[in-house]
Parts: structure tokens; sequence; C-alpha cells
């Protein structure tokens, strides 16, 4: 090992030393992992997550224990009826006799309705018509429609014919719209009259004198629509951070997957569950998986999830669907 | 669970330097690395030393050659370049020496002695040959091997990276990048060492090459001398 050898390690040693402190000091660094700083950001107004309830107060009058199921029936199936009703104007002058033959055209049904409605009607209407005439006279032309019901059997259940009998006749003079509102007001009194005319226990399950049955009222009537819509856009942005987008086709971004997620109230996460998914095509099926697992993954690594309103936690944030959207979390 | 994916991917999106590269490393791919940087490090010494020398020998054999076709009497040049650790001295010590030997007794042969002045500086060259090209061969090794050491330190790497992906039940490229990007700085590093140990052992066997080509011409012109000088006598 002579001289020019050990001015050769010493320059080579040397020469290392100061390449590895360059690299280390990264003064090569092509890499430069800037991008993310200059990413725009969705802005929330979290503002908006208000601590008052806006939603319609729909579900005060909790739904009672005993409802009857059978009279509701009639109601929800009756408000398609009353377009028929104008149809049957025409005919209530000739009442029975004629619906059998004119009406033979669109009756294929009719010939198994005549039997039961016939018998039953006649004993019905007499009802009816009778009290018609009182609260609301000018609708006598409306008992008529007992034609439609002969009709309307044949789409319903065969239950109906019994009640839809009463049920439509309510119809026919014209309370349609207003029937639901009018029954919990009028009851105390004057409820009695309508209820002989909508059928004795039309009225029963309803329970209208403050019913005890204090059910939950619906969960997602606690936190108004609008809150909740800023709460979801606060919790996107607090799970946006911890997003880590797999690698997936070109649109693989596009699969929206709707988690179920369920919170404990100091905003840990309890479970996430991937639900239904939109946005696949058949060009990225194949990642619907992989991009499910993402979404679900992202929410749990950002699990203790603050700075969520605690008052907005009792059917808003403690279980809700969040409709993942990668486009958006990147 | 979360923790522990979140640290390495920060860890190696934002280190990419190389001691985080080899502080990450597994031990074998550590060890790879050692070795590759060694190698390199012998290599850049090998070329810097033996290619000034080299260089430094071309020029001095050129101006010693001139100065000894210049000179008068040879036996006066060689007395004061005795000391002289050229090959081109080694190579016309070597020759004198024979010359006097040969020439030492009452009775000259003339073949026996061209013969004897021939083979004594032949090998005279070829072992100052040898000497000059004594490292070229670790350069070669190095050229040829470095590679090869890189990727198996990159291979094992990267069997460690999917054996992470199978033991963390997690398929993004965030869990096996970094396992990934330090595995391939095996390979870069055996690239690094290997590419300029190619060159030089080139450059280096080209320099040797054409120096052991003057001493060869320098000894057939001396030996031609001491032949002429045989005849005279």
């Amino acid at each position: 090992m002579d001289r020019a050898e050990r001015i050769g390690i010493g320059v080579a040693l040397v020469g290392h030393a100061a390449l590895f402190a360059l690299l280390s000091l990264s003064l090569f660094s092509a890499r430069v992992p800037k991008p993310p700083v200059a990413q725009t950001m969705d802005v929330q107004l979290v503002k908006d997550v208000g601590p008052t309830s806006s939603a319609p107060k729909v579900a005060q009058e909790a739904p009672a224990p005993s409802e009857a199921p059978e009279q509701d029936l009639p109601d929800d199936t009756t408000p398609p009826p009353p377009a028929p009703a104008p149809e049957p104007k025409p005919t209530p002058a000739p009442p029975k006799p004629v619906p059998t033959p004119p009406k033979a055209k669109p009756t294929p049904p009719k010939p198994e309705p005549k039997p039961q409605p016939e018998p039953k009607p006649a004993p019905v209407k007499p009802e009816p018509k009778p009290e018609k005439p009182k609260p609301e006279k000018p609708k006598p032309e409306k008992p008529a429609p007992e034609k439609p019901a002969p009709e309307k059997p044949s789409k319903a259940a065969p239950e109906k014919p019994s009640k839809a009998a009463p049920a439509k006749p309510s119809k026919a003079t014209g309370l349609s719209s207003d029937f639901l509102k009018d029954l919990p007001q009028d009851k105390p009194g004057p409820a009695k009259p309508k209820g002989s005319r909508l059928g004795s226990d039309f009225l029963k399950g309803l329970s209208p004198d403050k019913s005890p049955g204090k059910a939950t009222a619906p969960h997602a009537s606690a936190v108004s629509a609008r809150s909740m819509s800023g709460l979801v856009g606060l919790i996107a942005a607090r799970v946006k951070p911890c997003y880590n987008p797999p690698a997936g086709g070109a649109d693989a971004g596009s699969i929206v997957t709707t988690l179920s997620i369920r919170m404990n109230k100091d905003g840990t996460v309890a479970s996430v569950t991937p639900g239904a998914q939109s946005g696949v095509t058949g060009s990225n099926s194949a990642y619907a998986k992989q991009m499910a697992d993402a979404a679900r993954r992202a929410v749990l690594r950002c699990s203790p999830i603050t700075g969520l309103p605690p008052e907005l936690y009792d059917g808003g944030w403690d279980d809700f669907d969040f409709r993942f959207k990668p486009d958006q979390m990147q | 669970m979360t923790p522990q994916i979140a640290t390495p991917i920060v860890a190696g999106a934002a280190t990419m330097s190389p001691l985080a590269l080899f502080l990450q490393a597994d031990i074998v791919v550590k060890i790879v690395m050692v070795g590759l940087l060694a190698a390199s490090v012998w290599t850049w010494a090998i070329i810097i030393g033996h290619g000034t020398r080299l260089k430094r020998i071309a020029a001095k054999s050129a101006k010693f050659e001139r100065d000894f076709w210049a000179a008068e009497d040879i036996d006066n040049f060689y007395t004061t370049h005795r000391n002289n650790t050229l090959p081109s001295a080694k190579v016309l010590g070597a020759g004198v020496t024979e010359w006097r030997r040969s020439t030492a007794g009452k009775k000259i042969d003339r073949d026996g002695t061209r013969a004897r002045l021939a083979t004594t500086m032949g090998a005279a060259t070829a072992a100052e040959v040898d000497r000059l090209s004594d490292r070229l061969n670790i350069l070669a090794t190095i050229g040829s091997v470095g590679p090869f050491v890189g990727l198996f330190g990159t291979v094992w790497g990267i069997m460690r990276s999917f054996t992470s992906i199978a033991a963390q039940q997690n398929t993004s490229l965030g869990v096996v990048a970094p396992g990934i990007a330090e595995a391939l700085f095996a390979t870069a590093l055996g690239l690094f060492a290997a590419i300029p140990a190619v060159i030089a052992y080139n450059r280096l066997s080209h320099g040797i090459n054409k120096l052991e080509a003057r001493l060869h011409r320098f000894a057939d012109g001396f030996h031609a001398t001491l032949s002429r000088e045989l005849e005279d006598e």
C-alpha cells in the first residue's frame, strides 16, 4: 500500500461521505412531495350544525301500540281511489243495473267482486247514506261510488270489501285530503258522527285522547336534515386526512360506498359496516371491495373523531349512514 | 392496529434519505448495503490510487527511456539510475545485470547470452506488469458481482415487504412502498459500486496494456543494442 493508494482511499472515503451527506440533506431530492400542500380543500360550514332541531314534529303523537292495522290499510289504499270517483259520477243515476252491462269492458274482475259487494254494500249503504245528508248534504251524489267499490276489491286485498265500503264513502264525501287531520282534532266531540260513516271501528286504534304510547321519536327526525348534512360534512372533513387511497383503476374513485357507522359518545368509532355501493361500473367493479375496505379503514383510523357537537349525539351521529365519496376525500 | 399502520406510512413518505432507508432495512439487507458501500469505497480508492500511479509511471517511463536513448554510456547511466523503481529501470537493471554476468568470463557464448538477455528482460517486464495490474482483479470482481449482490438484497427486502402485507392483512400501497424502496436501494448501491468499477477496469487495463507494450519495445530495443555490442566484441 503505497502513498497513491492511501491517497486514493482517503479521497474515496471523503467523496462517499460527501455524497451521503448530500443525499441525506436531500439536496438532490427531485421527489419533493409538496403537491399535497397546494391542494384545495372543501370547506364545510360546520356552523350549520345547530343544536336546535328544525325537523317537522311529525312524531309528537307517538304511534300507539294497538294500532288497528286493518283499518289503516283501507286508508292507504284508498288515496288512489279518489281518482276513480269522477268516473262513477256519470254512473250514479243507473245505480246497480248499469255497472254490469256497460262496464263490461274493463270488468273482467267484476264477476268476482260483484257477488261480494252486492250483499254487503246493500246493508252498509243504507247507513252512510242517511247520515251523509246530515253533515254534508251536497254529496248525496257520491253514494254511487259504491260502484268503484266492486272495482277496487280487484286491486286491493280481499279484506277490503268489508271496510272498503265504509272507507270509500269517506272520500266520496270530499274528505280525502283532510281525512287524517280531521280525525284527531274532531274526535272528542263530533268524531262519532263521522265515525259512523267511516265504520264503527275506524278510530279504534288511533287513540286520539292523548295516547299513553310515548314511543321514541323516529330516528331521523331527532336532528334536522340540515344539521345532519352539516354533521356529515364535518365528519367527512375529519376523516379526509386518514384516507389513504388504494391503488385502483382510473375510475375506481367514483365508487361511492355507503358506510353505516356507529359511534360512541366519546367520538370513538364503535363499528363501521360497508353497505351499498354506487358508481360501480364494469370497468371498476374489480375495485369495489377494495374501495369499501379503504373507506372503512379511513374511518377506523381516525377513530376518535373529535369536535362533534355532543348535543347532536342522540339521533345524530350515534348511528348514521355516511356516503364515502373517494373523489372528494383526496 | 391503527397506529401500526400509520407510522410506517408517515415515516416512509417523509424520509427518503439514505440513512433512513438503511435504518429501516432488514438485517440481511443492511449487511448487503454495508458490503456494497465498502466495495464502492474500495473501488474508488483503487481508481484514484492506481489511476494516478499509472499516469505518473507512464510519464516517467517515457522520460526515462528518452534519457536512456540519449545517454552516451549505458553503464554510467545505469549506475546513476540504479535505485530507480520505474518498470523501465527494472527491465534495464535486469538486462545490465545479465549482460555483466554473461560477459564476465573470458569466453563469451553469444547466442546463449542473447537468449538469456531476452529471457531475463521478458521476465522483468512480466513481473512489472503483474505488479501494476495487482488490484485490477478486484475491480473486475466488484464490477461483475456488485449488481448481483444488490439484487440479492432487493429480493430479500421485497420478500420481507410481502410478508408484512400478509401479516397486516392490508393491501394498500402504503404498507409495501417503504419496504420496496429500501429493497431497491440495495440494487442502487450495487449498481453504484459496479458501474465505476467496470469503467475503471476497462480504462486501467487499457493503460496497463499500453505500458506493457512500451516496456516490451524498450526491452527489445535494449536487447538489440546489447546484441550489437556482442557482435563488436
